[in-house]
């Protein structure tokens, strides 16, 4: 069933992606084409690489910006109104139907944050002048990951994992405060989500210090001393970050369950 | 053999507000008991506000019980009672982005019991082209579409809320009769509404409900031999205001 829910999210969302997609490709177009005019057009040059850099800004931060918006929007509109008097009486469980929508949000927000990227990267530099660019970043992040005792493609590895990890956590985040607006309010259940989001994003922020602080009153210079070299402090506090959205994200996913196994509350 | 459909001492409370169940003597809230056999098309009646359809979201699985128990098949709700209901809910539940062929598609997916050839002939005979957009569909059509693929399935248990409540009088008759030609003889339909004399002609049974309350079960027969008048006579006189 699960597959059968997937297949219906990306046909229902799957449209909208590939409008944006689409002309994401056409203004990284237009932009490359207003930057190759003859010099001869200076203000018709001026004039066009205006208006594609506008529109290019624009359109990549709606890609960024639809992301968001339709992982909200897919999951109150479809579970929490009235398309959820279908969803919530086909023969699936709510941890399914919670799965199917985080693994499409994630598959969506993967792919726009790489097709931004391609398009930035095609727009930065000439195809066959990516090497040296390639090797000029690499120039720019090497010291870093020196620092934190890594090499360079370590450092990119921990930070997809930290990128991916953070995502995770941030959309359950949204549906299980979605999901609380729901059972808790019973007029304004979009205003009680958005409460609910403010709630659990200040505690997602405080409880971790707060654990850190306790443990570093328990056992005073503990944490320093255990993981020196000032390198273990960044492996640390990237695993610390890691561990701690990765428990925030289970527990969201846990009271999403319960709200939409147990509360559901449709008007 | 398990009843269709099963209550025992069902209360739902929505905050203060007891919507199933009456409240006791002492204050304490009294749950509903009922029993609904197979092979049965029962009429739940009752006026706007008594809780019929806060009893049919409870079968379906839509609200959770405040107390008490209720079984559909010998099932809680949950995945298995789900494959045994099909349900018509009082409001439009279609995807705008669908056609009326995703939706069928959507439920050919979901439903091993959907029968798609059926479906596409009720579409045929409303000439309603399966190619069509649902989101541009009169209100009316919306209703009929969702009708058809609720009825196309061979399920155990149909719960249909208010099926003729905001449609006029020939689609009313177009329900009704897709109601009784697609009727399983083994399957229960438990309809919801408060328009009794357009349903009275098809049901066995009658379910009376009233601020919570479940105020008299019977045969249609038997009752309407017993009191000498019509169900749509005693409802209006037993809920006159």
């Amino acid at each position: 069933m699960l597959g059968k829910l997937l297949r219906n999210e990306l046909k229902a969302t799957g449209r909208l992606f590939l409008i944006l997609y689409a002309l994401l490709a056409l203004m990284t177009g237009f932009y490359k084409v207003s930057r190759l005019l003859p010099t001869r057009f200076v203000v018709t040059q001026s004039i066009m690489v205006a208006v594609s850099t506008a529109l290019y800004v624009v359109i990549v931060v709606g890609v960024v910006a639809m992301s968001f918006v339709i992982m909200v929007q897919r999951f109150y509109k479809n579970l929490l109104g009235d398309e959820g008097y279908l969803m919530h009486t086909l023969p699936v469980t709510a941890g399914q139907h919670i799965l199917a929508k985080l693994m499409v949000s994630l598959l969506w927000n993967v792919l726009s944050f790489a097709l931004v990227l391609l398009s930035v990267a095609l727009l930065a530099a000439n195809p066959a002048d990516w090497g040296r660019q390639w090797a000029y970043i690499v120039s720019l992040i090497e010291p870093l990951a020196q620092e934190a005792g890594f090499n360079y493609a370590t450092l990119l590895l921990y930070a997809a994992i930290w990128l991916f990890v953070v995502a995770v956590d941030k959309t359950l985040l949204c549906y299980a405060s979605l999901s609380l607006g729901q059972w808790k309010a019973s007029k304004n259940k979009l205003g009680a989500a958005i409460g609910f989001a403010a709630l659990l994003y200040m505690l997602e922020q405080v409880v971790p210090l707060l654990i850190l602080r306790v443990v570093e009153y328990a056992r005073p210079g503990w944490i320093i001393q255990a993981q020196a070299p000032a390198q273990g402090i960044v492996r640390f506090m990237f695993w610390w970050s890691v561990c701690a959205s990765a428990v925030c994200a289970a527990v969201y996913a846990c009271v999403s369950n319960r709200a939409l196994k147990k509360h559901l509350n449709l008007a | 053999m398990a009843a269709t459909l099963e209550c025992k001492g069902l209360t739902k409370r929505f905050g203060r507000k007891l919507a199933l169940g009456t409240a006791g003597p002492d204050g304490k809230a009294v749950g509903i008991d009922l029993t609904v056999e197979a092979g049965r098309i029962v009429g739940l009646l009752g006026p706007n506000g008594s809780g019929k359809t806060t009893l049919i979201k409870l079968a379906t699985g839509l609200i959770t019980p405040t107390a008490g128990e209720i079984r559909i098949g010998g099932y809680a709700p949950g995945v298995q009672s789900k494959r045994l209901i099909s349900y018509l809910p009082e409001r439009t539940y279609l995807s705008d982005w669908m056609r009326v062929r995703d939706l069928i598609a959507f439920f050919r997916d979901f439903y091993e019991d959907f029968n798609e050839h059926k479906a596409l002939d009720m579409l045929e005979r409303l000439r309603i082209n399966p190619q069509d957009k649902i989101k541009p569909l009169s209100k009316g059509t919306k209703e009929k579409v969702q009708l058809i693929v609720v009825m196309s399935r061979e399920a155990k248990l149909y719960l249909l809320d208010e099926p003729i409540g905001g449609v006029d009088p020939a689609a009313r008759e177009f329900i009704l009769s897709t109601i009784l030609s697609n009727y399983n003889e083994d399957a229960t339909i438990l309809i919801s509404t408060h328009l009794i004399a357009d349903v009275e002609r098809v049901l066995d049974e009658v379910i009376f409900i009233s601020e919570g309350g479940i105020l008299r079960t019977a045969q249609v027969d038997a009752l309407r031999e017993a009191e000498g008048k019509s169900v749509d006579a005693l409802f209006r006189e037993v809920f006159k205001c």
